[in-house]
């Protein structure tokens, strides 16, 4: 029997096998220590030196050749009983459920990178408030119609000589001061200048709350981030380059931002900000240099310190990113509506 | 505040038109909010009502802006105006105007005789129907014409309808009708004008009927005043009676206005109506002394980044108006704003144009940033919980009575609540987070069958005569329509505690008064002897197939922060053997977990239940299988099979005994 036969009637027999024992017992009826191609090999050492130089290296790929067809059939074998190969892998992959982050929070991630890249550190502090955080501190006095600005909700209680846990307050305020719902995070400025000393930069994300009716672009709660740098010579320059800068890593390179005039009782000069997005500049931010009297307040020297805050809108900063229409979306939790996020 | 389009244009020819106007306002003066027809919605700020809540105001800022000069041309007011002014002013009909009190700061006033009523003009028509206001007759019009081109309220009274002028503090109790025939119960806060007995307005905020000027009256007297800012704020407010005058005195108008608006009124009551002008009456008590404050182009440049010729940056100041010697800059009187060098800074920067400031990196230190450890350790438990598969949540900080009894019990504390809420849906502050996932996951549950939610936040509770509570708590809820819901969620705050690095805690019988929970099938976790929170299922007539759990995260930081400990790799391997049981079903596999490890506590490492089956056509009912597998090891030594076969059989003995189980 010449080789070209036997590796014909081989591969024949292997591609008509249909179970892995039949396949076997071809494995050992060829390629077995007493199979037809063993045999054969074994007979080579009696022929002559130029036989063996032809023939030789035949056998061997020959030999090669059928044990791959044997090893390829019993994987193809091996799928069948394993149900495998079947699974067409163009299919789309399938979803396995994950979390989603509130749109809110990515957003504030963001923000919160972006200064801390700036080397700003984040705090956070109490969302209800004392009168004297919120607004006298802040250069906002009693019966005064800026605080007309802050539509708030008071508490039912006095603070007589309660305070609340974790959250110190001035000693005068725990007698008879009234406490609030924090109309912005603005309090913060005042907490962590009475507790650290300049230079610093921080942010101070939180939830904030005003009394107002509840419609497409107003909620009873939403949130802000605010932002302060104290030191020797921080200066307006400076916040014009911070802010600058953070804008146009939170939109785009080519976002254009511009400052114009305002006024909150706790900054001087005080500004607000717009971006330019589309063809429309959109209000974003209110900031200013620190007003001498919040210094005052907290006992720094306003002749040695200068610096400058900003506050911005953590919803408007998602409903302008992300196209969103309603401020109301953001606390329905509908899981269609978080999904996308 | 409204204005009109035409009178600025007047006022400064050099604007160009509207959307110039409103550029040139947003960039460098207030923020525009509209413009419709000629009317230009134009926001104020709250500091410059005294100067610029005005068209002259406005038209002042604005040709500084410009770089040039407001054109008074029609607006300044003539010579009739010359005439004296007394402390105590005897008019033709022999009128006595007092302001006793204090808070007027200014009382000015005077006498007029008008034959006969003429039309208004048609111009002073449009700027009052531009600024959103309705032409009445030609009185009460020139009154509100001048406020609208001066800034200073003004009032007339029908002189033969009352006795002399008092401004005083209102009586406890006293009543005014206004002239909107509203009735008003004042107090002894209140200020008032009153004549002999009775009020005739409520100062500063709205005039009363009784001294009306109608088309019939012959003799009438202007009020042109000032009155404390605080006094008119806190009354408006009480009487919840805003009127533009009140809003205007709320916001500190300079009394220098009182007599730029009467002089304004008197040319007009003349050119329109032939008035025969009378004394005037000037009653000043709290008079004004100008600010002038020092300049430096040093501090300036200090405060603001910003390089400008000292000429240039005075020259701003001048065109509005301030007055300059040397580095002495003195404030008009009408500016209510400026108190201090910084003040001055905001206008210089503004008109010079903040796209004109540099921008410049600060020079500062670099320190490492020092982040709240809860804002990094939310950022964990987050990332921890969105990877397991759950979705965040942000639900109000407000909530309802109703809510609150139902989720119910003495754990969450007294709720606090409101003063002014804004309905009765969000009276309380939450003291819980569980009302807001209750009500997120029942809404889901209209798409989905298993709605997996979180949310992290604070909560507020105050218990008698302790502090109030402010705490960070995260609130997380598990609903499946599909399968028991509990286990998982009580595995997923297993993965979440570990995953914080937290190994030294315990689930433990809830005992604890949680009125909307299932208490057979609820927990509370507990870790050095705190109470962390609790998982548990919610009870079936509040909501059906939802576990929740709560867990408070200023605790758990402390905790998290105190075990983070490297923990040595055990030097002696571990030696495995499962052991399987049948029990009957009452049989608890907390108990019996807790039962190995106190066997050989030194010795058993870890007890894990690996097994659980319950199959009745199997088995007797009520009967479960168990499987456990225990690892023991020791610090010191390589355990032998002797030694752990002795413990084993130690376990079997005394799981039989204890809980009768039978071992397979």
């Amino acid at each position: 029997m010449d080789l070209n036969s036997l590796r014909e009637n081989a591969i024949n027999e292997i591609k008509n096998i249909k179970d892995a024992k039949s396949l076997e017992d071809l494995r050992v009826k060829y390629v077995g220590r007493k199979g037809e191609l063993t045999m054969f090999l074994r007979s080579l050492k009696d022929m002559t030196l130029e036989e063996k130089r032809t023939i030789g290296p035949l056998a061997q790929t020959t030999r090669e050749t059928i044990e791959l067809a044997l090893n390829q059939k019993l994987e193809a074998l091996k799928e069948k009983v394993q149900g495998m190969g079947a699974v067409d892998i163009t299919r789309p992959g399938e979803r396995v459920s994950l979390g989603h982050l509130h749109p809110l929070t990515i957003i504030e991630n963001e923000i919160k990178s972006i200064f801390a890249e700036l080397n700003f550190s984040v705090v956070e502090g109490p969302e209800v408030e004392s009168e004297h955080y919120n607004f006298d501190a802040l250069n906002i006095p009693k019966n005064h119609p800026a605080r007309d600005m802050w539509d708030t909700f008071w508490l039912k209680i006095n603070q007589r000589e309660l305070p609340i846990t974790n959250y110190q307050l001035p000693n005068k305020e725990k007698k008879d001061g009234k406490l609030l719902m924090r109309t912005h995070t603005s309090p913060m400025q005042i907490r962590y200048m009475e507790t650290h000393n300049p230079p610093f930069q921080i942010i101070v994300p939180g939830r904030v709350f005003r009394f107002e009716a509840i419609d497409a672009s107003h909620e009873i709660n939403f949130h802000q981030v605010e932002g302060l740098m104290v030191g020797k010579d921080v200066n307006l320059a400076n916040f014009k380059y911070i802010i600058t800068e953070f804008f146009k890593k939170f939109f785009n390179k080519n976002t254009e931002v511009r400052f114009r005039p305002s006024y909150f009782p706790f900054v001087e000069p005080g500004l607000e900000v717009d971006v330019k997005l589309g063809d429309k500049w959109l209000e974003v931010m209110g900031a200013g240099m620190v007003h001498p009297k919040v210094f005052d307040a907290v006992k720094y020297n306003p002749k040695d310190i200068q610096g400058f805050a900003f506050g911005l809108g953590l919803e408007r900063m998602a409903m302008i990113k992300y196209k969103i229409p309603d401020i109301r979306m953001f606390y329905e939790n509908d899981m269609r509506f978080l999904k996308q996020f | 505040m409204k204005f009109s389009y035409s009178l600025l244009k007047q006022l400064v020819p050099s604007i160009k038109n509207k959307e110039h106007l409103a550029e040139i306002l947003s960039l460098y003066i207030f923020e525009v909010d509209g413009v419709v027809g000629d009317t230009l919605d134009v926001k104020v700020l709250p500091n410059r009502y005294s100067d610029a809540a005005s068209h002259l105001g406005l038209a002042r800022e604005i040709a500084a802006a410009l770089g040039t000069r407001v054109n008074l041309g029609t607006t300044s007011t003539s010579s009739v105006n010359k005439a004296k002014k007394f402390e105590k002013a005897r008019g033709e009909l022999g009128l006595i105007v007092k302001a006793e009190d204090k808070n007027c700061h200014r009382y000015m006033a005077r006498y007029f005789e008008i034959d006969k009523m003429n039309e208004t003009p048609d111009w002073m028509k449009k700027v009052l129907m531009d600024c959103g206001m309705r032409p009445i007759n030609a009185f009460v019009d020139i009154m509100n014409y001048v406020m609208l081109e001066v800034g200073q309220p003004m009032h007339a009274f029908d002189a033969d309808k009352l006795e002399g002028i008092n401004v005083r503090r209102a009586k406890n109790n006293e009543k005014i009708i206004t002239l909107d025939g509203d009735a008003y119960e004042l107090g002894e806060g209140d200020l008032i004008i009153a004549d002999g007995e009775y009020p005739l307005a409520i100062a500063g905020i709205k005039g009363g009927k009784r001294a009306e000027v109608t088309n019939g009256t012959k003799r009438i007297i202007v009020e042109s005043a000032n009155f404390d800012y605080v006094s008119v704020y806190k009354t408006s407010k009480k009487l919840k009676l805003v009127t533009d005058a009140s809003s205007r005195f709320a916001h500190n108008l300079s009394p220098a206005l009182a007599e730029e608006g009467l002089l304004r009124a008197t040319d007009l009551l003349v050119e329109i109506c032939g008035a025969r002008v009378g004394n005037i009456a000037d009653i000043y008590h709290k008079k004004i002394k100008p600010v002038v404050i020092k300049y430096s182009g040093e501090k300036l440049y200090q405060l603001t980044g910003l390089k400008i010729s000292d000429a240039k940056a005075l020259g701003f100041l001048k065109t509005l108006g301030f007055e300059i010697k040397g580095k002495n800059i003195k404030a008009p009187v009408r500016r209510t704003d400026i108190e201090r060098f910084e003040d001055l800074v905001d206008e210089i920067v503004r008109l010079n144009g903040y796209n004109n400031l540099p921008a410049t990196p600060p020079h500062a230190a670099l320190r490492p940033t020092e982040h709240d450890a809860e804002v990094l350790f939310k950022n964990k438990l987050r990332s921890i919980l969105q990877g397991l598969g759950y979705s965040e949540s942000y639900n109000y900080s407000f909530v309802s009575k109703k809510e609150l009894d139902m989720i119910g019990g003495k754990f969450f504390g007294e709720a606090m609540v409101l003063e002014n809420p804004i309905s009765a849906d969000f009276e309380y502050l939450r003291s819980n987070l569980a009302i807001g996932l209750l009500k997120n996951t029942e809404a889901n549950f209209r798409f989905y069958d298993t709605v997996r939610m979180f949310e992290i936040g604070h909560v507020f509770n105050q218990n008698d005569g302790q502090p109030i509570n402010e705490n960070l708590k995260l609130g997380i809820i598990l609903g499946s329509k599909k399968k028991h819901p509990i286990l998982e969620l009580k595995g997923i705050i297993d993965i979440l505690l570990e995953r914080l690095g937290l190994t030294d805690y315990a689930f433990e019988d809830l005992n604890m008064q949680i009125d909307f929970l299932y208490p057979k099938e609820s927990l509370r976790i507990e870790s050095d002897h705190h109470v962390l929170g609790y998982v548990g299922m919610v009870q079936k007539n509040i909501a059906s197939n939802i576990a929740i759990g709560e867990i408070d995260l200023a605790h758990l930081l402390k905790l998290v922060e105190e075990e983070k400990e490297y923990e040595p790799i055990p030097k002696y391997p571990s030696v495995e053997r499962d052991i399987s049981l049948i029990v009957g079903q009452s049989v608890r596999v907390g108990d019996i977990l807790r039962f190995i490890q106190g066997v050989a506590p030194k010795i058993i490492y870890d007890v894990d239940l690996i097994d659980y089956y319950e199959d009745n056509s199997k088995m007797n009912v009520n009967e479960k299988s168990l499987t456990f597998r225990i690892v023991f090891q020791a610090d010191d030594r390589t355990l032998t099979d002797v030694e752990v076969g002795h413990q084993m059989e130690k376990i079997i003995g005394m799981l039989k005994e204890q809980f009768n189980a039978e071992i397979r």
